[in-house]
């Protein structure tokens, strides 16, 4: 079953017409999902009207594993906007996911950033905020 | 047509600079006009000669102006009607392709270009979009924490430093050659402050690997260039700084999509496109402006460039080597970092003052052990090093 963290996050989260599905069936369903170009059987992320491998518009939301290895990672300590002080330091990170796609994400449950090292493998936690009505990608050291 | 038909055939032909740092009072749009009229000046020209206009991306308005800065505010002002009018909403560099491009074609015989802001008095934090535009966030990172380029770039330097082995005590040579020069400048911010690796070091990180001394910061100010054909550029007073090569190029992709080394990075194909253009390798390149946002982005752009090898970076980008007095000069007015923040007009700008030997105790030829490039190659970066613009520019007679 996949861990599910109750968090408070610094901003409502915007979501495009073409990503909707991924975030409402993280936060409905906590189902990790990715699309998936039925031509050329690539995934990608985020959604999009056509695959950016092959121009296709023939794509289908697939099911995924939600694992992957970290690619880069950084942790911010300064509010560059007021409203996010109070949630600092965030450890930001990228994914490379199983599938191919890199994705974006929180990373959580760590311990010094300096040491957090490059291309660990990773796993799916998703970080959700009940007063925001919203689900987003944190991702823990296997 | 062979682009190699275009070397030299354009030149730029005057600066046009403003008081840079914190100026009390100053709109964006004055410092468009000032920056604007200086370069005109600086030429030689006449304001109703400018029949092309190029402004750098418009911003959300601060405190000071009413309205956006657009083509039109300005051109209203400046009492001029430009056959050609740009201007990005974004942070693309392809500016001197328009440039070149419009003269080219016909439509223009001199186009000017010109970036302004009021950003250090409006408090521009690069976040302002949260703020400015409603009180939902920019876009979709922001729920993440993900609100500043700083973060993104910061992305884009941790990478590297396990894929080159890079890190803060190379970015520290960075900032401290460039803080050299600006110590050497008096139109720069920092010109009375030196900086050692100590005090660079000292500092905390913003967001880890990155501190404020990794970054630029926003200025209020304006610069300008203009662009001409190098046969009318003769018969004006500075000597033309001819465009012997340039190219452009557009990554895909947020800053946390970078991926360090990428072989088709948009200063790679940019870049090998202007040495092409030139006739030229990265041996014949004596000095470099190279555009600064951050000090990673230096690093960057001479790798992607070719002036050594990725994971050897250590041995080039060092104090010694860049700063006064070394073998390869950057960023000699100081840079964004030490200097201002001018966009690409703050490496272009200097480029041509250095270039035409106005640049006072910096000049190189004048710093001891320094001596006056026959070649000095330009680049100008936007977005999340996204969009390149690179020039390699030479002394016209």
């Amino acid at each position: 079953m996949t861990q599910v963290l109750k968090v408070n996050l610094p901003y409502d989260l915007r979501v495009s017409s073409d990503n909707a599905m991924f975030y409402q069936t993280a936060h409905d369903e906590h189902k990790f999902i990715l699309p998936h170009c039925k031509s050329c059987g690539q995934y990608f992320w985020p959604g999009a009207f056509i695959c950016q491998h092959c121009g296709s518009t023939d794509v289908e939301w697939k099911e995924a594993s939600g694992h992957g290895k970290i690619y880069s990672h950084v942790e911010g300590r300064f509010p560059f906007h007021p409203d996010i002080k109070e949630y600092l330091p965030i450890a930001i990170c990228s994914v490379v996911l199983d599938e191919g796609p890199r994705v974006f994400g929180r990373l959580v449950n760590y311990e010094e950033i300096e040491k957090v090292p490059y291309d660990a493998p990773v796993h799916i936690v998703w970080l959700q905020d009940d007063e925001k009505g919203c689900t987003i990608m944190g991702w823990e050291m296997d | 047509m062979n682009r190699t038909d275009l070397r030299n055939k354009y030149s730029i032909v005057g600066v046009g600079y403003t008081p840079q740092g914190k100026v009390l009072g100053r709109s964006a749009n004055s410092f468009y006009l000032e920056a604007t009229m200086n370069a005109i000046n600086d030429a030689g020209l006449k304001k109703d000669d400018i029949d092309g206009l190029i402004l750098y991306r418009d911003f959300p308005i601060l405190p000071g102006d009413a309205m956006h800065h657009t083509g039109n505010v300005i051109t209203y002002s400046l009492g001029i009607r430009p056959k050609f009018l740009s201007q990005e909403a974004y942070c693309y560099r392809t500016n001197i392709n328009k440039a070149i491009g419009a003269i080219e074609n016909g439509t223009c015989k001199y186009v000017l270009i010109v970036f302004a802001e009021s950003g250090r008095t409006g408090h521009r934090t690069w976040t302002d979009e949260i703020d400015l535009f409603s009180s939902k966030p920019y876009d979709e990172y922001a729920a993440y924490g993900n609100i500043s380029a700083f973060t993104n770039y910061a992305m884009f330097a941790s990478r590297a430093m396990h894929e080159h082995g890079t890190g803060p005590d190379i970015w520290s040579e960075i900032a401290v050659a460039q803080r050299k020069w600006a110590n050497l400048n008096p139109n720069a911010i920092q010109y009375s402050k030196p900086l050692t690796k100590e005090d660079y070091m000292a500092t905390p990180f913003l967001s880890w690997p990155f501190r404020a001394l990794d970054a630029t910061a926003s200025t209020d100010g304006g610069r300008a260039i203009i662009i001409t054909t190098t046969e009318r550029a003769r018969e004006l007073k500075n000597p033309p700084i001819m465009i012997r090569g340039y190219g452009s190029a557009n990554d895909t992709a947020k800053g946390w999509q970078l991926t360090p080394g990428d072989p088709a990075s948009s200063a790679r194909i940019a870049g090998a496109q202007a040495f092409e253009m030139a006739g030229l390798c990265t041996k014949d390149i004596g000095a470099a402006q190279i555009y600064d946002c951050y000090t990673y982005t230096v690093e960057a752009t001479l790798g992607d460039y070719g002036f050594f090898e990725k994971t050897k970076q250590r041995d080039f980008l060092t104090v010694e080597n860049l700063g006064p007095g070394g073998d390869f000069p950057i960023n000699t007015g100081g840079g964004l970092l030490s200097e201002g923040y001018g966009m690409g007009l703050t490496p272009i700008g200097e480029a041509v003052m250095q270039m035409s030997g106005r640049c006072g105790d910096r000049q190189l030829g004048v710093v001891p052990g320094t001596k006056m490039p026959e070649f000095m190659i330009v680049s100008d970066n936007g977005g999340f090093y996204q969009s390149n613009e690179t020039l390699i520019l030479e002394r016209g007679k």
